[in-house]
């Protein structure tokens, strides 16, 4: 608009107080981290700590014991890892996987393409419900349960992500594929040379949506899951609730923990992630 | 590009193989480890260094699995070795999944028939008259009172013999003398305080004599003890309505908000076991203030509540079933027993242990007078019933609801009550009807043969 | 289109993708299918059966228990058949621009009013309370609707006189009347199989109802994010930031001698997202606005569990400090210990945490697709701005508001697991239990995988309905266009 004024302070003021109902429970989370058992239980209505304390760090890491001399023996840093290392393999094989299917639905004419992918579209509507529960009973039949495989496998192929990278792939000329062809180069160079750098904010959205849905999955690793070890950091937060007595101020710890790095991830990739969006566009 | 994959492949794939290399099985050679799933209270430590002391070759490590989950874990091949079961519902649970080991003949074998612990809870450890779990230990309820808080009030503190009536009336001189700041009863579990008056007021779950097969929540007593409760908390005020208990409960852990309430002195009664003195040490001085009556009882009957026991069975398809038995015989010896008495984690497995208020007199609290209730109430105390028909969970879990929608004044007790009573009939005629072995049972047990309306035949109230 | 037999190359690059497909999608949904036809157990003691229908008569049938009353079931069945359609067809009629829809919206408002009214008085169902707002609402929106630019005005004229729009609402209204009368007497004749099914289905539906206000949330923040702020020069910037931080700290410093440090605190961090705005413009608002939805989750829902304490929440503790202040005392609500609002505070802490996420981005990246031209044209004509956004902005943002919508009625269909699991365990007396925590209740406790399939499934048809419902609204809003 092109009146130049004042207007726009009234906006920044609007802007910062939703800013601010949004960031306020996480202001509470982390104030309330370091506060002592006997405060929180309180309940008073004091923001900062009256008398701080830094131990809730430490006794969530199972470095200090607890108030009662307990250590809490939660393996936090172990499900900080499964939870790492489980979206990191999930991301990896999903976009490599649906990276060179959507080359194949876009890419190469073959017989029977359309109504493949047809089928891939046509299962995107059902409900992942439907499909927990038998995927439960093969892998109890596969004996995956309870394992490494059996969280990264099921999620490590997506209908979605396909069908995301074949909409980007389409926008990529042809014409790009003939001259490399000429020049004597099969599909899987063409692949690597011309359309996957050409995809690359498709890549980038689709990399970082799946790897934030894999870091937040309950569902999932929670049916699937019997043994602490292999928890993700989803899971394992579970048992700071219903260990004996809740430790509300471990909890604000444990959730301290929990959201700042993905922070520091998302700030780092915010532009990507909007650019993908973008160019990948809603065209329905 | 195709660099930057093939380094993320890589990394994975080392990230992969460092998280197998460090998974922990906690195996020691020449050692069997047993895994009790049982949840994470501080005394097991001293309860498992007992265990290894007797049974040397065999440890026992405590499992805190989600107890949700556990039914699918062991029929899926991961269960824990040793598993233990809060009460009679859960049991029946396990057996009818096919999970607990009958235990009947190593039971004699070894001594931890039902002869080596209390009588009255002979029926929770069997099922059909088989043997399938043994007590770690013991509960029955009676009433633990604040008698300087009610002192200080000038309230009357409860006599030897007292009825649900005076609770109320000493409930309702508590709200007035404290302007109602305080609670009179913290209603911790609801469930188990509508059970202790149901079988104070003679109820079952099962009409006597049906096998089972007919639900008894819509009897006189029912109803009468339904509309007693909410009465209890709408009209007498002497229990916390929900939102009072919200505030209670969510303080979070097990059972503990009702009672960090009663620990905190802002309630003064609370329908508990003897396995509240574990709390003791964490307030310093409040031992001395509290007292233990019976159970209330019931115009023209005597105090009786229900009596249960958590009980460790053996998981029927782990691979150290024998090692596990050894468990079970050291939960009936007197080692453990004086552990748990000790600890004051309710009463011991064994009764000899048991026999007297000074038994029972441990360094939290030692007078005997305190004890001696427990000693009497799970003498007269009686497990509810269950029906082979029907998952004792499922008809428990139907009960939370209703009594929570009483509490919230969703349905009235007498709607709640018979809606319950033939939402579970309706049940077992499902169950039978879609069910050949149950059917079988039926054939067995009431020597008729099954037809599909059979339930016409049963007399209707 | 040169159609060959499938390459090698096909296959390769095709196969890991599609190997994943067939192990984990489409072998479990045929699976599934065939589970919810039979009686799959996890006991071992129950033999596999193909038992049919069973499993969905008992899901959805509905039984006699007292005798039967003058009307038989199945006109009350047909009276609900019938009110479906009306409903279904006062959606297509308004959308289509159907000559009565005026009139419709009316006759629809009148039942909305009636309905409360009646219920209010009567017996009081949040339930039929609600339906007869949306009533309301619907019937206010048809008659209300303005003029569009791109309907011929001659449309527009025959909205008000009688035609083909009024009927859907006369079935409404004839099929609510049918349904009211014979109300006490069908309903005590007969009551559900599965009592619980319908009331966790109420419930995931109403929890629902969170998704638009969201969505028309996060529409809003798109539109005041879209356009940078006009702060001016660098220099301009960074002095702006650094003044409000100096506001900031001199808030603090008073709060604190003034003996409230959380006040000043509170203060101060209103002046840092100030400061952050002018320093980073409406980057740094995007990414405030969206920490909740990737941190979303188990820990923000213990954190929001601590929220909702009803004594040592910041919420209840805050309410009761300002009646402390003005001399009342009041307490907060029971938030998620009582049936009355236990699906509310779900609701209000859903829109909290989606309403800054992923639908402002798409609403972001679909606003700055909007031709510039066709706006200046617009402000040329003399439109104002609700006009312009009315006429110009909203057409162009139809597919981004079509997608965010299916996907949002697919994901509410199914939502409310976590929260159920996490914080309320299905909730005072099951009014947070939704289908998808009834699922895996079935699946854990009681064991039954057909029964819980069934379920399943029956959540599909009803995606898949409102979907195709969807699809066609949303066609009718770009053919319009």
């Amino acid at each position: 608009m092109n009146r130049a004024g004042m207007g726009w302070i009234g906006r920044l003021i609007l802007l910062s107080v939703i800013g601010f109902a949004i960031a306020m429970p996480f202001l509470w989370m982390v104030t309330g981290s370091f506060k002592s058992r006997a405060e929180v239980d309180e309940g008073s209505i004091r923001l900062l700590p009256e008398n701080p304390t830094a131990d809730n760090y430490p006794i969530l890491l199972n470095f200090k014991p607890d108030a009662h001399g307990n250590y809490l023996d939660l393996r936090f840093g172990r499900w900080y890892f499964n939870s790492f290392f489980m979206s990191l393999g999930i991301t990896v094989l999903q976009v490599l996987t649906s990276a060179m299917a959507a080359y194949a639905f876009s890419r190469i004419q073959w017989r029977g393409r359309d109504k493949v992918f047809l089928l891939y579209l046509a299962t995107m509507m059902i409900p992942g419900l439907v499909t927990m529960i038998p995927n439960f009973q093969i892998m109890v039949y596969l004996g995956l349960l309870n394992s490494y495989h059996g969280l990264i496998l099921p999620a490590a192929f997506s209908a979605f992500g396909t069908f995301l990278l074949r909409q980007f792939m389409l926008s990529i000329p042809p014409s790009l594929d003939e001259a490399a062809r000429i020049d004597g180069a099969g599909h899987w160079q063409i692949f690597w040379r011309v359309v996957m750098p050409l995809a690359r904010p498709g890549l980038i959205a689709l990399g970082i949506i799946t790897f934030l849905g894999a870091y937040r999955s309950f569902f999932w690793p929670l049916i699937m899951l019997f043994d602490e070890q292999y928890y993700p950091l989803s899971v394992g937060m579970l048992s700071l609730d219903s260990s004996y007595g809740r430790q509300t101020e471990l909890i604000m710890a444990a959730t301290v923990l929990n959201v700042v790095p993905l922070i520091i991830l998302f700030t780092a990739c915010q532009k990507f992630l909007v650019k993908g969006l973008q160019l990948g566009g809603v065209k329905g | 590009m195709r660099t930057v994959f093939l380094v993320l492949l890589l990394a994975s794939a080392a990230l992969y193989v460092g998280a197998q290399l460090t998974l922990t099985s906690r195996e020691k050679p020449g050692v069997v480890q047993l895994r009790w799933a049982t949840d994470k209270n501080p005394a097991r430590t001293r309860q498992t260094a007992a265990f290894g002391e007797m049974f040397p070759g065999a440890e026992v490590v405590v499992d805190p699995a989600d107890s949700q989950k556990l039914l699918v874990q062991c029929v899926s091949g991961w269960g824990p070795d040793i598993i233990d079961c809060y009460g009679i519902a859960h049991m029946q649970s396990l057996v009818e999944a096919g999970i607990l080991l009958d235990l009947t003949e190593p039971a004699k074998e070894h001594g931890f028939a039902p002869e080596a612990t209390y009588p009255a809870i002979e029926e929770c450890l069997l099922v059909e008259g088989r043997q399938y779990r043994f007590p770690c230990n013991v509960w029955a309820n009676c009433v633990i009172y604040n008698r300087r808080m009610l002192e200080d009030l000038g309230v009357p503190l409860p006599q030897e013999g007292w009825t649900y009536e005076d609770l109320v009336r000493i409930g309702k001189r508590i709200r007035e003398a404290s302007n109602g700041n305080l609670v009179p009863v913290a209603n911790w579990n609801n469930v188990w305080l509508f059970e202790d008056m149901y079988i104070g007021a003679g109820g079952t779950y099962y009409r006597p004599g049906s096998h089972g097969l007919v639900s008894s929540f819509d009897s006189p007593e029912a109803l009468a003890v339904m509309r007693f409760y909410h009465d209890m908390m709408h009209v007498h005020d002497v229990l916390p309505t929900p939102t009072e208990a919200t505030a209670i409960a969510s303080a979070g852990g097990w059972g503990s908000g009702g009672l960090t309430w009663f620990s905190g002195k802002k309630a003064v009664m609370i329908f508990i076991g003897r396995w509240y003195i574990v709390q003791l040490p964490n307030y310093r001085g409040l031992g001395n203030d509290l007292a233990v009556a019976r159970l209330p009882s019931w115009r023209g009957r005597a105090s009786r509540g229900q009596c249960d026991a958590r009980a460790a069975g053996i998981n029927a398809k782990g691979p150290h079933r024998d090692a596990a038995v050894k468990f079970l015989k050291y939960l009936a010896s007197k080692e453990y027993g004086r552990i748990i008495v000790a600890d004051g984690d309710s009463l011991p497995p064994n009764p000899e242990l048991a026999r007297t208020g000074e038994n029972l007199v441990n360094d939290i609290v030692n007078d005997p007078a305190f004890h001696r209730p427990f000693v009497d109430a799970i003498r007269d105390a009686r497990p509810v019933d269950t029906s082979p028909f029907i998952d004792a969970g499922l008809t428990n879990r139907w009960l939370k609801e209703r009594i929570e929608q009483v509490e919230n004044r969703k349905k009235t007790p007498e709607e709640a009550m018979r809606s319950l009573a033939s939402e579970i009939n309706l049940q077992i005629r499902a169950n039978l009807e879609d069910r050949l072995d149950l059917q079988r049972k039926y054939e067995s047990i009431t020597g008729k043969p099954y037809t599909p309306d059979w339930w016409r035949r049963e007399a209707p109230r | 289109m040169n159609k060959r037999f499938p390459q090698p190359a096909v296959f390769g690059f095709l196969l890991p993708n599609f190997l994943g497909f067939l192990v984990f999608t489409l072998l479990p949904i045929g699976l599934s299918l065939y589970m919810a036809f039979t009686n799959w157990s996890l006991r071992p003691q129950v033999g596999l059966e193909f038992v049919g229908l069973r499993n969905f008569q008992r899901l959805l049938g509905i039984r006699q228990v007292a005798a039967a009353p003058q009307i038989p079931a199945g006109w009350y069945i047909l009276a609900g058949v019938v009110l479906l359609a009306g409903l279904v067809g006062y959606l297509w009629a308004n959308v289509a621009h159907w000559a009565g829809t005026k009139i419709g919206g009316t006759v629809m408002a009148a039942v909305g009013v009636v309905t409360v009214s009646a219920s209010a008085a009567t017996a009081p169902s949040q339930g039929l309370i609600l339906a007869g707002l949306i009533a309301l609402v619907c019937g206010l929106a048809s008659m209300l609707s303005g003029r569009s630019p791109h309907v011929a005005a001659q449309r527009e004229g025959n909205a008000w006189r009688p035609g083909a729009g009024t009927i859907p609402a006369l079935l409404v209204a004839a099929a609510a009347l049918v349904l009211w009368r014979t109300n006490a007497a069908v309903w005590s004749a007969h009551a559900p199989r599965d009592e619980r099914f319908w009331q966790y289905f109420y419930n995931t539906v109403y929890l629902m109802l969170g998704i638009p206000v969201s969505i028309l949330g996060s529409l809003g923040l798109a539109l005041l994010l879209s356009n940078a702020l006009p702060t001016g020069s660098a220099g301009r910037r960074m002095g702006g930031a650094a003044l409000c931080l100096l506001g900031g700290g001199v808030t603090l410093a008073l709060m604190w001698l003034g003996g409230m440090p959380d006040l000043g605190v509170v203060g101060g961090l209103l002046w840092l997202m100030a400061a952050l705005g002018l320093a980073f413009n409406v980057v740094s608002f995007r990414t405030i606005y969206y920490l909740p939805t990737f941190t979303a989750g188990v820990a923000l829902m213990i954190l929001w569990k601590a929220i909702y304490n009803t004594k040592t929440g910041p919420i209840n503790v805050a309410i009761a400090a300002l009646g402390d202040w003005l001399g009342f005392s009041w307490a907060g609500p029971n938030w998620l210990g009582s049936t009355a609002w236990a699906k509310p505070s779900l609701m209000i802490m859903g829109v909290w945490t989606a309403i800054g996420g992923t639908n402002m981005l798409l609403y972001l990246a679909a606003l700055s697709n909007v031709p510039q031209d066709l706006l200046d044209a617009a402000e040329v004509d003399g439109a104002g701005r609700w006009a312009r956004f009315r006429h110009v902005v909203w057409p162009q943002l139809a597919p981004t508001t079509f997608f965010i919508s299916v996907m949002s009625i697919i994901g509410g269909l199914q939502g409310g697991f976590e929260q159920a699991r996490v914080m309320t365990q299905g909730g005072p007396a099951g009014s947070t239990t939704t289908l998808s925590y009834y699922v895996y209740l079935k699946l854990f406790q009681d064991l039954d995988l057909g029964y819980a399939s069934a379920i399943s499934w029956i959540l599909f048809a009803f995606i898949f309905v409102a979907t195709i419902l969807n699809w066609r609204f949303g066609k009718g809003l770009e053919v319009e266009l």
